[in-house]
Parts: C-alpha cells; structure tokens; sequence
C-alpha cells in the first residue's frame, strides 16, 4: 500500500476525524451563527433600516477572516496537547494524509459551512429588515419618499457598487484570496506554536505586513521618482520637477503581481506545516 | 524485532541515553523497570517514533520509527500513562479506529471488554480513568499489532483489574508479538513477565530472561546471619530477612521481581557478576 497517499486510508481517517470532532464543529458553527443574528438584530434596531448590501459584504468578511483564522489555529491544537498528540500521531496514516484531512475540514469543510450558515442568518435577517425597516419608513419624517429595500448580497460578485473603494476594483476575488492566505499562516501556527497559537500567529502576520509596508512604502519609494502608489502596486503617480503622469504596468502584470503575492503564500505555508507536521515530536 | 543501537537522546542539556543498545524479540513479555525520570517513557516514544534519536539507530520490523509510514504505525500500539479517547461510545471507537489496524480482532475486543467488566455501549468520557485505561489495553491487545508498547499500564487500576491485565496479556501473547511494559510498580508485573530490562541514568543496568534469573538467583527469608551478611540484598521483614543470594542449590525458584529490582538498584555489580560466571 501507498506509504504517501491512499484514498481508502485518507476516507477512514476524515471519517474518524468527522467522530471525534462532529460535535464541536456543529457547535461552532451554531456559534457563529448566533454571533451573526446577534450583529444583525443590532443593527437593524440601532439603524431602524433595511441591512444594505456593503453591510452584509463586509459582516460576510469580517466573520470569514475572524472565525476561519481562529478555526484554522485551532485545527492542530491537539498537537500541543500530548496525550491527544500521541493518539493522532500514532493513528497509521501517512503526514500527507493527516495534513490533508485537516485541511479538508478547516478550508474546504469550514468554507462551505461558513458560506450556508451566513446565508441560512442573512436571507431571513434581511428580509426581516425590510419588512421591519418598511414599516419604520412610514412612521419618519421621510415617509413621502419610497422605501430602499435592500437586496441580498452575493459575496462572489464583483458589482461595483458595493466596493468601498471609488475606482472599480474588483476586490472581493481579493479578500478570498487573502483570506485563504491568513488561514493558512494560521494552520501552520497551529503546528508552529506550542501555545497562544493565534495570538502568535497573528502577531507574526502583522509583522510581515509591517514589514512590507516598509518595503513598498520607503525601500521601494526611494528607488523611484517622486511620488506615489496609485490604485495598485504596479501603478505608480509621478510627480517630479512639475511632471505629472502615470507609469501603469499592462493589465496581465498587475493580475499576476496580485496572484504571486497570495495563492503561493498559501501554498507556501501549507508546506512548511507538512514538514513541521514531519518533524513534529511529542 | 526491535534493535537499538548506540542510542544517544538528550532534551536540551539533560542527557537520557548516551549510547543504549538493546534488542528484543517476539514471543516475549519484556518488564522494563527503572524509576522515575530514568528515561522508559522516553524509550517507548522513541521505538513509537514519538521521539527522534540524536544519534544511533532504532530499528522496528525494518523500519526507521521516526519515518513514521502507516505501515510501521499499523504494527505498533502504544499505551501511553496520560492518554487520551475521545468523547464517544466503545463501538464506535471500534468503528472509528480498528479498521487502520489490519490484524484488528473485534470478538477478542469484546472478549478483553466484558473480561473487564465494561459495555459496548458506555461512552468514553462517562468512564473512570481506570475503565478507559482497560478499554485502551482491551483495543491495543486486540489490534494484534506486533509490538505493544505499555508505560505503566497498571496505574489507575484497582487490585483486581490488575489480575485482570495479567491475565489478558499472557493470554493475548503469541510467537508474532513483543509486548513491551514499562513500570515502576514492579509487583504488578509478577509472574507476568519473560524478561526483566532495568534502565537506570540511561543505560540497561540489567537484561536477563525470568528463566535465567530464577536459575541464578535464591530469593527467600532468612534468619541465617552469614546468609544475610552475604546476600547480594537484604531486607529486613516481620518473618526474618528478605534477601537475594546466588542460587546454589540448582533447580528454578520463586521470582521476587521486587526484590531483584531493589538488588540490582543498590549493588547491580555483584548481581551482573553470577550472570557472567
């Protein structure tokens, strides 16, 4: 038999995953869902109005980030935990198959249910804001005018309209990718950290970025005409001796700059955490 | 089966074992005894592939532990003294776990369970630390793995789930497998045990078939002054002098497995000189 990879071996072991950890996972969805109905009832009696769509984008967001990140440096938690450490250790799986079921269920698993448990809470919250926020219109001062009713919002669009930035920039491929970036940063810290593996996973990230910003915002900034980033990092607005102007890299450019610094990362990370997994003694 | 050799660990400056060999077969009950911090646990996770060796080798049925491929983990079970099982019933950790092990015996599972007195259906967290400890002895005896691996087993379990575990091991031994047990409360592994391996500050201080032990060694009470200046160990007790000679008169005796691990602690020199000679 494969000493790498068997797909028999790798089915018994998510299903043994999926026992041994179904209860939980149920849980924390549920918890997220309520977090969600939660926010939304707040807003919608705070704001006595219909939920509009760049609120439901960015709650669709802010939840993905924050509850995959914790969810991803949760997922090999019973690591640093020796009596649990020694029994997934010792489990006869192969490292690749014990990374890949993890990683079934902390990206592909969580991504999915994330995705309905948002819907599940934001289809009826919002239509429960436009009746609410309907009957609301006709009680204020702007009753004359026609009550907004607000749509649901489709996280894998790119309308314009919901962007926050006033240019079109289709971001939310972005945040997607970002955030399977951030997850896997955090899946490697789970193995990385032997404690506060969060805590130390993000401030790690923050230091990348801090790191970055110096790179881009100073080392880079030095080494070109006076000016500024524009738009994006491969476009930059020249300012120098009364010359303005642009210096705009073609489209295909800008798409691959944008590619290379996320989905390799991920990759990136998720090997470095097999190796680690490989490495890893109780 | 096992073959370890020139073993050097270490954590950190501590140094566990500096150059241990051993080698051990199937068809045999190994006693591994020592005290506490003398590096037995540290040996099992080091055969499980837990630990990594800083220098040597460990051979296991052919392979390197520290690879950890799913062929070596499916013919090794450890039973470790802080363990852990997960919050669901017995049947379906069955369910769960047995079909990695190939060689896996559900009617022997169910024959070790009820011979310890637990249900199929009882949940695993519901369960004192004593029953999950059976439930884990019950499943590593029925993986039939060839090497088991058991640091102290016998810690949490009642006086008589001990003779229980004894009587299950001997029975659950075949030509095919090795079962390792690690403890410091040698009594429990009376009349159990084939081998007796004692590891003290990281090296075997002493490696000798029960067999061999009781043909070279008296252990018995004595009143006999010179008898007892001249033991190899002695102490004092409400019939006389517990002690251990050089066994003259031929012929196989008793083994005082307590006693021997006491001799061997305190004046193992003397005692390894009747088994050179």
């Amino acid at each position: 038999m494969n000493q790498s990879f068997n797909l028999r071996r790798w089915f018994l072991l998510v299903r043994e995953h999926g026992s041994r950890n179904g209860k939980r996972y149920w849980l924390s969805l549920l918890a997220i869902g309520g977090i969600m109905v939660g926010f939304y009832s707040f807003f919608i009696l705070a704001g006595q109005n219909a939920i509009p769509l760049n609120i439901q984008s960015a709650s669709y967001f802010f939840g993905l980030f924050f509850s995959g990140c914790l969810f991803g440096s949760m997922l090999f938690d019973d690591l640093n935990n020796t009596p649990k450490a020694i029994s997934a250790l010792l489990l006869p799986a192969s490292h690749l198959e014990k990374l890949l079921c993890r990683l079934f269920f902390g990206i592909v698993v969580f991504f999915i249910s994330y995705t309905l448990i948002y819907y599940l809470v934001n289809i009826p919250m919002v239509n429960l804001s436009n009746n609410l926020g309907a009957g609301w219109h006709k009680l204020g001062r702007e009753a004359n005018l026609p009550f907004k009713r607000s749509g649901i919002e489709n996280v894998f669009s790119n309308r314009q309209e919901m962007q926050p930035l006033p240019f079109p920039f289709k971001l939310n491929p972005y945040l997607f990718e970002a955030f399977f970036v951030a997850q896997s940063a955090f899946i490697l810290g789970s193995v990385y950290f032997r404690k506060f593996s969060f805590i130390k996973t993000a401030i790690c990230l923050f230091a990348l970025f801090f790191l970055l910003f110096i790179y881009f915002g100073v080392v880079l900034s030095k080494m070109t005409p006076d000016g500024c980033w524009y738009d994006s990092l491969t476009s930059w607005h020249i300012n120098q001796n009364n010359i303005t102007g642009h210096v705009l890299l073609p489209g295909w450019a800008d798409r691959i700059f944008y590619f290379l610094i996320g989905y390799p990362f991920a990759f990136i990370f998720l090997t470095v955490t097999y190796f680690r997994l490989k490495e890893k003694e109780i | 089966m096992v073959s370890i050799s020139n073993l050097h660990f270490s954590y950190g400056r501590k140094t566990v074992f500096n150059g241990l060999n051993l080698s051990l077969q199937g068809g045999y009950i190994y006693g591994l005894l020592g005290r506490n911090g003398t590096g037995k646990s540290t040996l099992l996770r080091n055969m499980a592939g837990l630990l990594f060796p800083q220098q040597g080798s460990i051979n296991i049925n052919g392979f390197n532990p520290s690879k950890r491929k799913p062929d070596f983990l499916k013919h090794i079970f450890l039973v470790p003294e802080e363990f852990y099982l997960p919050d669901i019933k017995v049947e379906q950790l069955l369910a769960n776990q047995a079909a990695f092990y190939p060689l896996f015996n559900y009617s022997h599972f169910e024959k070790y369970i009820r011979e310890f007195g637990i249900s199929m259906g009882n949940r695993l967290q519901q369960m004192s630390y004593g029953q999950k400890k059976k439930v884990l002895i019950s499943f590593c005896l029925a993986s039939n793995t060839s090497l088991m691996l058991m640091d102290e087993p016998t810690n949490g379990l009642d006086i008589v789930s001990k003779s229980q575990f004894r009587k299950v091991i001997a029975g659950a031994l075949d030509e095919s497998k090795c079962i390792i047990i690690s403890t410091h409360q040698v009594k429990d592994l009376e009349n159990l045990i084939d081998r007796v391996t004692v590891i003290d500050e990281g090296k075997i201080l002493f490696d000798q078939t029960v067999d061999y032990i009781t043909q070279r060694l008296s252990f018995k009470i004595s009143d006999d002054p010179d008898e007892v200046q001249q033991s190899f160990y002695s102490e004092s007790s409400l019939r006389g002098h517990a002690i251990v000679t050089a066994n003259l008169e031929g012929g196989e005796g008793r083994l005082d497995l307590e006693l021997l691990y006491k001799a061997i602690v305190t004046n193992h020199l003397l005692v390894q000189s009747v088994f050179k000679a």
